[in-house]
Formats: structure tokens, C-alpha cells, sequence
């Protein structure tokens, strides 16, 4: 308790020194060509700059300060500066437009505290926001560009396997990423069994990847957070977007419906490499069989006045298998995707009061139907949630920033539900979905001390109730609809400070306690599709994770370039696997398949990085340790994860050679994946059975690769052309390095009838080459 | 569901270029153990119960086949216990036994007799003195040297096949094939089957996956197809599973219980799964002092001319 009272007593003390004669420069920060807010945006007071703000997940500011005239720098990555100087005699609401392109030598202000940048300034650590833009420039397996494998390039991220979009975050299980979509979970983030992520990059405007530090306001994962936002739409002129690539194309349409008041995005994207094949399939073994996934995202918004807005955003992806096999009179399909819908409100009930209603929808399914003659075949699982938040966000003066708020969400998750047919006779799987609900509070001040210390404290309470209909397994007890069944609750305080040991370097700390109710085990090498979501109930409890992260971090150049160290321990209770014999099976649930433990990583992460100039990039290392232990597998014995990666090693470059051409590479280097090998085998009912060894305690060779992109725009030079376009020549692997996805075994027997079981390696992307073109067409040229 | 995966990614494989090469693995200490696989029946023109012991062997050993033969333990004391009485088994050795039953002795455990010089032995309730019933317990002890080893299995009740039928195959009809369907009346209880056929001229093996539980078809009378057991080396082509006609076929139909279940289920799952997305599975195995299974089966044998 007594980190909360403290917290109380700061913030008690704080707004007894708020005097008279105090105005507020409130309002929003824009793309000034696009009139999409800009999150995150600097608003830096060269007065003062210890009384600066910075624009919300909504691009609102607010700042009050004594009467006076003020220089303020607004600055945001990417984008020109822009010096205001305003006169605050009064309450004044303004909306502040930034453009894109960075002048160099048109800085005017050179005050020495503009050293500072959020690097060393903020209070988080272990928060990384990456840019689309970025993104995009980075080379890409066939050409996809990826959000999720862009994050794997940053230390203390590791990819689940080779090419897979799935990724581990110092430690933590795949799970345990909390995956946003405009603040609706994304439960299932992968095509194509993981090889693409389902984030079309045309549709997005901001990734922000917090891996440590997590503030209250975010809860019900352990390890990290990954927040993308869509983009509005443009609501001055309008735009279309598109490529053509290998496997894929995507368009994008936006424009205003009201300008300046209302506009609207659309954006698809769709494979189509298997449905050039069809015309080679028909009249053979497997003629209508296909493979294809498609996305559609969408949003709009409407400016109801100065004070309210409303956004409606929603995603539409799905992956779908058909598989044919006419001459044995056998077929099945098998769609699987997600579904989010986010209405917001923002609502200003003052310049210094932003608040934020959200109700959201999302929903998975993956169903599976198919049969052969008289014998048909249904499966269906899937996680429903309706959700509900409200968030505040209250700006007293420049030394605070308060944030608080209340979450409900209803969860309805059905296990794997099978309904076979078989002539007349019908079969159904036992099992029913089962109910929660989760509710959440918090509160958090990001809190500025003094010029050199500042923190970042929170609290957030949440709560579980598995609810009915339920029979219970251990007691037999019946439970009506809403009934509690079992219910879970605790308190998270969360707190980060730094504390300034020069204008350009500083150190940070943190403490992060959190709660998970939600919990996916997979006992596979990858996550995959058919992995299931259950919730915390009378058998599965919650897993709970604190983590201690400190951190040291320095900006040279002008805040060109920006490094850290940071260091972190991480203890995992209640962690979920399955049992060393498991079958997986329609005829058990998966919790009673799972065993539970605990868990424990700790790491250091190097991070370099260069955003000015033409030569950018970063070159990220990781050093690290995660094990897991049950009492159940092995009597406890701590074991290493199929993702503990002792070295991680990520350098990312790019090059603007002229303003036609513009290089990318990226090298990455990870120690190999461990795996259970066999230790024996045994003869059983006449052939060889194998016998495995101590879980995870054999290795795959090392996994390192290069890819290479070159972009060329032919008329980059006319800026004023409505329609641009570019070509994108990428090579993924570039030294073909046979790295190992998987091995198998097999057996041989020699002319001499002598036996022998020989491991093979498989390696599935050697060196590929790829090609697409990207377009954009603009009612305005800028 | 995880076939589905395998699915999807062979699709994603055969749009990019994957490749295989040999590896040299990662060594692992080996803890050596027996290895017992016991069998006892119940039901008509059933044999006498046996044991097999012998002892693993590290994973990447080069083996030859007398080496392979000299792995089967010679040296044990078994003893069974119906309950009433105690049998002791008796070791019955390759050189025991007529030169023209030795071939079918070697099949038993998956060795050709003419490529060894060791002599194999096997323990076997020759006099057939162990009361074999539906609902037996049967308690089976080992001795070998200083080591023991224990392990206890049933025999439930049988729960019988009936109106077999052979029927067209599905979609595109092959004339020289059929597909074999049969009716079962699943009680009100938990019950694991396992099943067996032999086409015509050879042994009875096991099918692809030959076991299951009745958690989807609890206490339900229904026509199901049997699969004809391939040998791993077949081709997975049209023909695949179905009955030629005009063999003569044996299907052994067994009912079996809980832990005898698992380890064929776990042993099953373990033998396919292996691939990008396996984990591992350990069989679970129902032998106190090493590895292996002793397992009850409720047989029913049927023989069948295959016939349209």
C-alpha cells in the first residue's frame, strides 16, 4: 500500500501549488495534408521545457501554464518542426498541422534543452514506436510488408520460426501479447499458419510495442503489448493505394465525406497465387482445392463539434482451405479469421478533460466442415468478446497528466465443438462454451517531479468470473446463466521513473505486476490457427507476471542517434502447459490436458538507433534466459523454452541513395531453437519406437539470414504529380542460408541389414526474390 | 486438427522452394531400460498370454541384426496372477521350437530368423493355464537380476461388431475394391477399441490409427467403415484402406481398458507426429520399473470373403 500513498500525497501536494491566472493551450496535432492526428506528437515549451506535453492516443493536447507568452517547438518523427510562439491571456484551443519531410538546416530554435527527445525524457522504458513509414521500407518475405516481423527486429522480440509473424517478448509466451487493433484484441494474428501477419500496413497509422513498464492503463496480458491504430482517412482530399506483389495485392481508398468534418478509409487486401493454378487442377486428383486469405479494413469518423468526435472502425480477415479430392468423394473447407468493430466517442468536457467511450466487438471462429459419402463432419471454436471503456484523461497542469478509467468485457470461448453426421445417425462433442467476464479499473499520473526526475505510477484492479451455465467438474454444482462460478481479483500497481543524469542521457526503472485471465498453450514449435483460447475457471487460474526493469539510456547528435541498455527479471506464476503425454483430442478439454507451473526470464537488451540523415537503421542485441518449470514434467525440473534464445542479434539499415533509389537491409542472427531430441528407441509390435529425452534439451542450428530491397521511384523528382509510383526489388535470404525449420527422422537399413535412424533438417525459404509495385494517387499532390 | 496445419503448410511449401538435408544430431545421454510388451486375450480362438522384454537402445546407434537380437532379455522370471493362481511363463526360445514356426515366431517381434545367429526367446503361458475372462485383472510380475518390474492390466467386456457389409468405394468406383462397413452398439459406458485385419497371406497388423475412444458416439448404435491396415511403407493412392475382392480377410476387433488405451493412444500419436508443427508426446506407459505395455484385450475375430 505504501507505493499508493505516496502516489496520493504527490498528487495531493501537486495541485495545492496550481496558482491563479493559469490558461489552457489545448487542441489537436495533424498531418496537415491528410488531417489524420498525430499520436505522440511533442509540444515542447522553450521557456520551460519541463512544462511541455505531448498529444494522447487521440493526437489531443492540453496544457495549462501561467499567463504569459510562450515559444513552443511541435515536433513528431518524420515531420517538419513547427515554432508557435502564443500569448496566453486566456483559454486558447487551436489545432496545430505538421508536415511531412524533415528540412534540414530550418530549425530555428537551438535551445539546448530541445537535446531532450522521449528516449531519455519519458518516463517508460521497454517502448518502442514504429513508424508504418519505417516499416515499409524494410525488405519483406515476398514482398509483404509486415508489422510483426518489423517488431521481431527489436531486441527483447524473437520470432516464434522461421518466416512466422508470431513472436515471444522477453520470455513470455505467445499468449501473453496483448495484440490491439483500434483497442480491439486481435486473438489470431496470423495468415497462412503464421507467415503473414493480418495488419495490411497501406491501413495503418501507428505500432506502439511496450515490453516493459506497461502502464495501468493497459492489463489482462503478462508480457507485452502491441497497439496499432488504423489510419482516419484523409478528410481534405482523396487518395487511393494500392500494390501489386507476388502473392497479394491491396487497395486503399480514402477521402473526406464531409470535408474536413468527416472522412473515410477502405482497404483490401487479397492472395491469389493458388487461384492461378486452378485452371492445371481441374480434372485431376484435387481439382477445387485452393488456399486464399483475404482483409478488409475500414473506418470512418465524423466530427459531431470542437468537443465530440466519433470513430467507427472494423476489420474483416479470413483464411480459407478448400481441399478437393473428387475421386474419393472427399472435401472439406476451412475458414478461419477474425472480426473487430470499435465505435468510439471522444467527448472534451474541458480543454483540460478528454474522455473516451469505446464499445467493442471482436470475434475469431475457426471452423472446419467436410465429409465423404454419407459421413459429414462440422468443427467450430472460436472467442466472442463485447467490451466496453471508458478512459479519462485529465491534464490539472504540466506536471501532471492523469489517466483513469473502467473496462468490462464479456468473453464467450468455445472449446473445439464437434457434429458429425453419419447417415441418420447424429454425433455431437460434449463440451459447451464457456462464459467470463473481466473488470478493470485504473489510474495512472505521469507525474514530473522536478527537471530531472519524473514517474510514472499506476494502479489498476481487475477482476474474473467464469460465469454460467456451467456444471462444475469438481463438485458436480449446477450453474444458471450469468451464475459465478468461479471468481478471480487483484491489485497491479505498475510504476516507472527516470531520473535525468544529463540533458541527453538518463536512467529508468520499473515495476510492472500483472494479471492474465485468458490463456492459450500451444504444444507446437509455432502458433497455429487451430490453438485455443480458454479462460481462467475452477481448474485453470490466472497466470501472474511481475517484472523488474531498469535501464540506462543516452542520445548523441542532436538526438540523432539514440541508445540503451536496459536489463530486466521477469517470475511467471500459474503458467500453463500441456502434460508430457498429451494426445490432443475431441474427446477431452484442453484444461484437462494442461498442467501448470511457473516461469522466470531475465535478459539484457543493446539497442542502437539512427533516425536523421540518410543512413538510418538500428542494430539491436539481446542476451537472455527464460525457463519454465512443472511439478508434472520432469519433478519440476527447470527447463529451457522452445524460444529461449541465449544471443539475439538484429541490424537494420537503410540507405537514401538519391531520391530515386533507396536501399534496405536487415541481418539477423538468433540461437537455435530448442527442441526435445529423442534419446532411444524401443522395439515394439515389430518396428522401432522412439523414446524422448529431457524436454528442450537439444538445439537447432543457429538461425541467421540477410534480406536486401531496393526501392525505386521513377518520379520521385515531381512532387507535384498526382499519381506516384514505385518498385520494389527484394531479396530475402540473401546468402541462401539453409536455415533449419524443422528435422525428422528416419529409419535406413543397409544391404548389410545393419539399422539406423538418421535426423534430417528441413529448410523451407532459401534465397527469394521478389518484386512488387506500390501506387498512390492523390487529389493533392503534396 | 493438426493434419489441417500439415495441410496448409505442404501448400505453403509447394509455393515456396523447401529443401532437406541430413543432420548430424545432438547427442543425448541415453538411460537404457526395458522395454515389456505383454499381452493377454480374452475370446474366442484366442492364444496364450506372452512377454517380450528387451532393452532400448541409444537413438543414433548403427544397429545389425545380431545386435538387434541379442537386445531381448533371456534371463527374466515372469509370473502372472489371474487372481486365483500365479502362472509362471515360460521362456520359449527360437531354438526351442520347430524350424517351420520360427519365421512366425520372428514376425511377433519384427526380425527376419535367417539374418541372426542369436537365439530369440520369448515368455509365453505355454499350458495356457491363466483363467482368460471378460473382467479378469491380471497382475504381471518381472524379475531380471536385481531389477523388477510390475505392471497391471484387465480384460472389459467385449463389445461386438455386427452386419458386415462390403460396399462400393467412395466417389469414383474401382471394380477391383470395396469398402468394408460395419454396425456397432456402443453401451452406456466408457469404452477404447482397437482393431486389427490381416488381408489375405499376411499377419494381422494394426491400422494407420487403430485406436479410439467412444466419447463422441457414447452409448449410440451406428454403421462405421473399417480401413484396411496398411504396412508404413504403402502408397497412400486410390486404393488406400479398401478390401480387394475375392480375398479372404480377418479383422480382430478388441475392446481394452483405460491405461492399456492410453499407451496405444499415446504411442499412436507419438509414431505420426513428427513435422514443422509437432511438439513431442511420451508414451505413457503402464510397466513400474520400465517401459513398455501389459494389456488385456477383449477380442472378437471375424473372416470375411470380400465380396460386392
Amino acid at each position: 500500500m505504501k507505493p499508493i500513498i505516496t502516489f496520493c500525497i504527490c498528487l495531493f501536494f501537486s495541485f495545492q501549488l496550481i496558482g491563479q491566472n493559469k490558461y489552457t493551450y489545448s487542441g489537436y496535432i495533424k498531418d496537415a495534408s491528410s488531417g489524420e492526428t498525430l499520436v505522440g506528437a511533442n509540444l515542447i515549451n522553450i521557456n520551460d521545457t519541463d512544462k511541455g506535453a505531448s498529444s494522447n492516443a487521440y493526437g489531443f493536447y492540453s496544457l495549462t501554464l501561467d499567463e504569459g507568452e510562450y515559444t513552443f517547438v511541435v515536433s513528431y518523427l518524420g515531420y517538419q518542426e513547427q515554432v508557435l510562439v502564443v500569448t496566453l491571456d486566456q483559454d486558447v484551443s487551436a489545432t496545430i498541422e505538421l508536415s511531412e519531410g524533415v528540412l534540414l538546416g530550418e530549425v530555428t530554435i537551438s535551445a539546448e534543452e530541445q537535446q531532450k527527445d522521449s528516449n531519455v525524457e519519458s518516463t517508460q522504458l521497454g517502448v518502442v514506436d514504429l513508424p508504418v513509414s519505417k516499416v515499409k521500407k524494410l525488405p519483406a518475405l515476398m514482398g509483404e510488408v509486415d508489422i510483426l516481423k518489423a517488431l521481431q527486429l527489436l531486441p527483447g522480440v524473437a520470432s516464434a520460426s522461421e518466416g512466422s509473424s508470431g513472436f515471444y517478448v522477453r520470455g513470455g509466451g505467445p499468449d501473453q501479447n496483448l495484440v490491439l487493433l483500434d483497442e480491439a484484441v486481435v486473438y489470431n494474428t496470423g495468415h497462412m499458419l503464421g507467415f503473414f501477419s493480418v495488419f495490411n500496413a497501406d491501413v495503418l497509422k501507428n505500432t506502439k510495442l511496450i515490453k516493459g513498464g506497461m502502464p495501468a492503463y493497459y492489463g489482462g496480458r503478462l508480457s507485452s503489448v502491441v497497439d496499432v491504430q488504423m489510419k482516419e482517412g484523409n478528410d481534405k482530399y482523396y487518395g487511393v493505394e494500392g500494390g501489386v506483389g507476388l502473392i497479394s495485392s491491396r487497395l486503399t481508398m480514402e477521402g473526406p465525406i464531409v470535408k474536413e468534418k468527416s472522412s473515410f478509409i477502405i482497404s483490401g487486401r487479397r492472395t491469389y497465387i493458388l487461384d492461378l493454378v486452378q485452371p492445371f487442377l481441374k480434372g485431376g486428383n484435387f481439382e477445387g482445392t485452393n488456399y486464399y486469405f483475404y482483409d478488409l479494413n475500414t473506418k470512418v469518423n465524423y466530427r459531431i463539434s470542437d468537443k465530440d468526435r466519433l470513430y467507427l472502425s472494423g476489420y474483416f480477415g479470413r483464411d480459407v482451405l478448400k481441399f478437393n479430392q473428387p475421386k474419393r468423394d472427399f472435401s472439406f473447407t476451412l475458414p478461419y479469421g477474425n472480426i473487430t468493430t470499435t465505435l468510439r466517442w471522444n467527448h472534451l468536457f474541458n480543454d483540460k478533460l478528454f474522455f473516451n467511450l469505446s464499445a467493442i466487438y471482436n470475434d475469431y471462429q475457426l471452423e472446419f466442415e467436410g465429409g465423404q459419402s454419407e459421413f459429414n463432419f462440422n468443427l467450430f471454436s472460436g472467442v466472442r468478446d463485447y467490451n466496453v471503456r471508458f478512459d479519462f484523461d485529465y491534464f490539472p497542469n504540466p506536471k501532471h497528466n492523469i489517466k483513469y478509467g473502467l473496462n468490462y468485457t464479456y468473453h464467450t470461448l468455445t472449446p473445439n465443438t464437434a457434429s458429425a453426421t453419419n447417415g441418420e445417425v447424429n454425433f455431437n462433442s460434449p463440451f459447451e462454451p464457456k462464459y467470463g467476464q473481466e473488470i478493470a479499473g485504473y489510474i495512472q499520473d505521469d507525474f514530473k517531479v522536478n527537471k530531472r526526475f519524473s514517474l510514472n505510477a499506476g494502479l489498476r484492479y481487475s477482476l474474473f468470473s467464469q460465469l454460467g451455465p456451467y456444471t462444475s467438474k469438481l463438485d458436480g454444482t449446477e450453474y444458471g446463466n450469468y451464475e459465478p462460478v468461479v471468481t478471480y481479483d487483484g491489485f497491479e500497481p505498475r510504476i516507472s521513473a527516470k531520473y535525468s543524469i544529463t540533458q541527453s542521457s538518463s536512467v529508468k526503472g520499473a515495476v510492472t505486476l500483472t494479471n492474465q485471465y485468458l490463456h492459450l498453450a500451444s504444444n507446437s514449435s509455432s502458433t497455429l490457427p487451430t490453438d485455443l483460447w480458454v479462460p481462467s475457471t475452477e481448474i485453470v487460474k490466472p497466470q501472474q507476471g511481475i517484472q523488474y526493469a531498469l535501464g540506462f539510456f543516452k542520445n548523441l547528435k542532436n538526438n540523432a542517434i539514440e541508445t540503451s541498455v536496459e536489463i530486466y527479471y521477469k517470475d511467471l506464476k500459474n503458467q500453463i502447459d500441456y502434460s508430457d503425454d498429451v494426445v490432443p483430442s475431441l474427446s477431452q478439454e484442453d484444461e484437462d490436458l494442461f498442467v501448470f507451473g511457473k516461469g522466470r526470464s531475465y535478459g539484457a537488451e543493446f539497442f542502437v538507433s539512427k533516425s536523421a540523415g540518410r543512413l538510418t537503421g538500428w542494430l539491436g542485441y539481446t542476451l537472455s534466459k527464460t525457463e519454465r518449470s512443472f511439478d508434472e514434467i520432469e519433478g519440476g525440473r527447470w527447463y529451457p523454452t522452445v524460444f529461449d534464445r541465449r544471443n539475439d542479434l538484429s541490424v537494420v539499415v537503410n540507405y537514401k541513395i538519391s531520391p530515386k533509389w533507396e536501399f534496405g537491409g536487415t541481418f539477423v542472427y538468433g540461437d537455435g531453437r530448442n527442441f526435445t531430441p529423442y534419446e532411444s528407441f524401443a522395439f515394439i509390435e515389430g518396428g522401432i519406437n522412439t523414446i524422448f529425452g529431457p524436454r528442450n534439451s537439444a538445439q537447432l542450428a543457429p538461425y541467421h539470414r540477410i534480406d536486401l530491397s531496393l526501392t525505386f521511384t521513377p518520379k520521385a523528382n515531381r512532387e507535384k504529380k498526382k499519381y506516384k509510383g514505385s518498385w520494389n526489388f527484394s531479396v530475402y535470404n540473401a546468402y541462401n542460408r539453409k536455415n533449419p525449420f524443422f528435422t525428422f527422422y528416419e529409419s535406413e537399413i543397409s544391404d548389410s541389414g545393419a539399422a539406423q535412424l538418421k535426423a534430417f533438417q528441413v529448410t523451407i525459404f532459401p534465397i527469394i526474390p521478389s518484386i512488387s509495385y506500390n501506387f498512390r494517387w492523390s487529389q493533392n499532390p503534396k | 486438427m493438426k493434419k489441417l496445419s500439415y495441410i496448409l503448410f505442404s501448400i505453403f511449401v509447394l509455393i515456396t522452394i523447401g529443401c532437406q538435408d541430413e543432420v548430424i544430431p545432438v547427442t543425448v545421454p541415453n538411460a537404457e531400460q526395458y522395454v515389456v510388451e505383454g499381452v493377454i486375450e480374452a475370446g474366442e480362438n484366442t492364444g496364450p498370454s506372452y512377454v517380450i522384454i528387451s532393452k532400448s537402445v541409444p537413438f543414433f546407434s548403427e544397429i545389425n541384426p545380431n545386435q538387434f537380437a541379442s537386445l531381448f532379455i533371456n534371463n527374466a522370471e515372469v509370473a502372472v496372477s489371474d487372481g486365483s493362481k500365479i502362472v509362471n511363463f515360460t521362456k520359449l526360445c527360437l531354438s526351442n521350437i520347430p524350424p517351420e514356426l520360427q519365421e512366425t515366431a520372428g514376425e511377433l517381434v519384427g526380425i527376419n530368423v535367417d539374418s541372426t545367429d542369436v537365439d530369440l526367446c520369448i515368455y509365453i503361458d505355454l499350458n495356457d493355464e491363466l483363467n482368460r475372462t471378460f473382467g479378469g485383472t491380471y497382475d504381471l510380475k518381472i524379475r531380471i537380476e536385481d531389477d523388477e518390474l510390475f505392471s497391471t492390466t484387465t480384460i472389459p467386456e467385449l463389445v461386438e461388431l455386427s452386419n458386415f457389409v462390403f460396399k462400393d468405394t467412395p466417389g469414383e468406383s474401382i471394380d477391383t475394391m470395396a469398402q468394408l462397413f460395419c454396425t456397432i452398439n456402443d453401451p452406456e459406458v466408457t469404452n477404447y477399441y482397437r482393431y486389427f485385419t490381416a488381408a489375405e497371406g499376411s499377419g494381422l497388423i494394426p491400422p494407420f490409427s487403430s485406436i479410439t475412444d467412444d466419447v463422441q458416439f457414447n452409448g449410440q448404435e451406428f454403421e462405421f467403415p473399417i480401413s484396411k491396415a496398411e504396412l508404413p511403407t504403402a502408397d497412400f493412392d486410390d486404393s488406400y484402406g479398401l478390401f480387394e475382392i475375392g480375398d479372404t480377410v480377418q479383422i480382430k476387433w478388441t475392446t481394452l481398458d483405460q491405461a492399456h488405451f492410453e499407451f496405444w493412444n499415446t504411442f499412436e500419436y507419438a509414431r505420426n507426429n513428427q513435422g514443422p508443427f509437432s511438439s513431442y508426446t511420451r508414451i505413457k506407459s503402464n510397466v513400474d520399473g520400465g517401459f513398455g505395455v501389459w494389456g488385456g484385450y477383449a477380442v472378437q475375430f471375424i473372416n470375411l470373403i470380400v465380396e460386392k
